[in-house]
């Protein structure tokens, strides 16, 4: 599982937001706001972790039971899946 | 018909060249004589393609087709902005004491009435364009420039000047009362979105978000909630120059 690419981080007076381009810009067009742990997640993501090691160091980052951490990141990764940002 | 088969001039807007290609030259040099050059070299292409000019017509008279092409001209060079570090902004901006402010606020809720009320009041405003006016970021200051595109009272001057504040407004309610506030930058992301051109291009987007946070950096943002009436003005006035309104 990996982000298409071609998608782009942008912070904006503090705010992360990604845009699609490329690749990523034919089944998506605009702007997405990322919080700072959805941002965490998709850095982790881009570098190659997989949904176990994300949810970990969410866990270790973040003051978040082991329990939450991983429903939490597996609810992002279905969103981002849903919206046809990964690929495999 | 390709651009080389129209008239085409060169006009300078936030300091670039651009190539307005028309089937109207005449009412386009008219509409925008405040900013041709005499140059033949360009930074922007603009021109309106026989498709996009078609799907305009479709809403458009005959007679109306001049307007409509200019009209949307601003569009390729709103897209290509970006790439200069500046955007085209949906806003009515106005000079006071050589300096420039802006007032953002969708289509209808009165920016005109309101810079017209900073002229009748406070005096030696000036308008610097009512409608499309272009930010240019700077690494220390943004620039408001004018463009000829300018709503429909077309009040514009071709001047450029320090930004140095930018004021979304609101209709106030059943109280009528005018207040104002500074606003984190982050705050007023949505709200400046909205009112700032957002590019087709992706690359174009990328280095919006790009210019949009460096204008956010140097240009303080407030938030006016506003009816008709002098008070409104001496709230955005005193706020935005920090002068007192008698």
């Amino acid at each position: 599982m990996r982000i298409k690419n071609g998608f782009v981080l942008r912070d904006v007076a503090g705010q992360t937001m990604v845009v699609a381009t490329g690749e990523a810009s034919k089944s998506f067009h605009g702007i997405i706001k990322l919080n700072p742990t959805a941002k965490d997640v998709w850095l982790w993501l881009s570098e190659g972790k997989n949904e176990d090691e994300i949810a970990a160091l969410v866990c270790g980052k973040y003051d978040v039971a082991e329990e939450q951490a991983k429903a939490d990141v597996g609810a992002m990764l279905r969103k981002m899946e849903e919206a046809g940002f990964l690929a495999d | 018909m390709g651009s080389e088969a129209l008239d085409s001039f060169v006009i300078k807007i936030a300091g670039k060249n651009v190539r307005i290609s028309t089937r109207f030259p005449d009412t386009a040099m008219k509409y925008m004589k405040d900013y041709i050059v005499p140059e033949d070299s360009f930074d922007i292409d603009a021109v309106v393609s026989d498709g996009e000019l078609r799907d305009i017509m479709s809403e458009l008279s005959a007679e109306n087709a001049a307007l409509g092409e200019i009209t949307n001209l601003y569009r390729p060079i709103a897209e290509k902005m970006p790439f200069y570090d500046s955007v085209v902004f949906h806003g009515a901006a106005v000079e006071y004491g050589g300096r420039g402010y802006v007032f953002t606020a969708p289509s209808g809720t009165g920016k005109s009435t309101h810079i017209a009320l900073w002229q009748k009041y406070v005096g030696d405003v000036k308008i610097i364009n009512g409608d499309k006016p272009i930010l240019k970021a700077y690494d220390d200051k943004t620039l408001v420039c004018s463009t000829p595109w300018a709503g429909k009272e077309h009040w514009q001057r071709n001047v450029s000047r320090r930004l140095c504040g930018i004021c979304l407004m609101c209709r106030s309610g059943e109280d009528n009362k005018s207040s104002i506030e500074r606003i984190v930058p982050k705050d007023a992301l949505d709200f400046l979105l909205n009112q700032t051109y957002i590019p087709q291009n992706p690359e174009s987007l990328v280095a919006t978000l790009g210019v949009l946070d460096r204008i956010l950096k140097v240009v303080p943002v407030y938030k006016l909630t506003c009816d008709i009436s002098k008070d409104a003005v001496k709230c955005s006035f005193e706020a935005l120059t920090g002068e007192k309104l008698d």
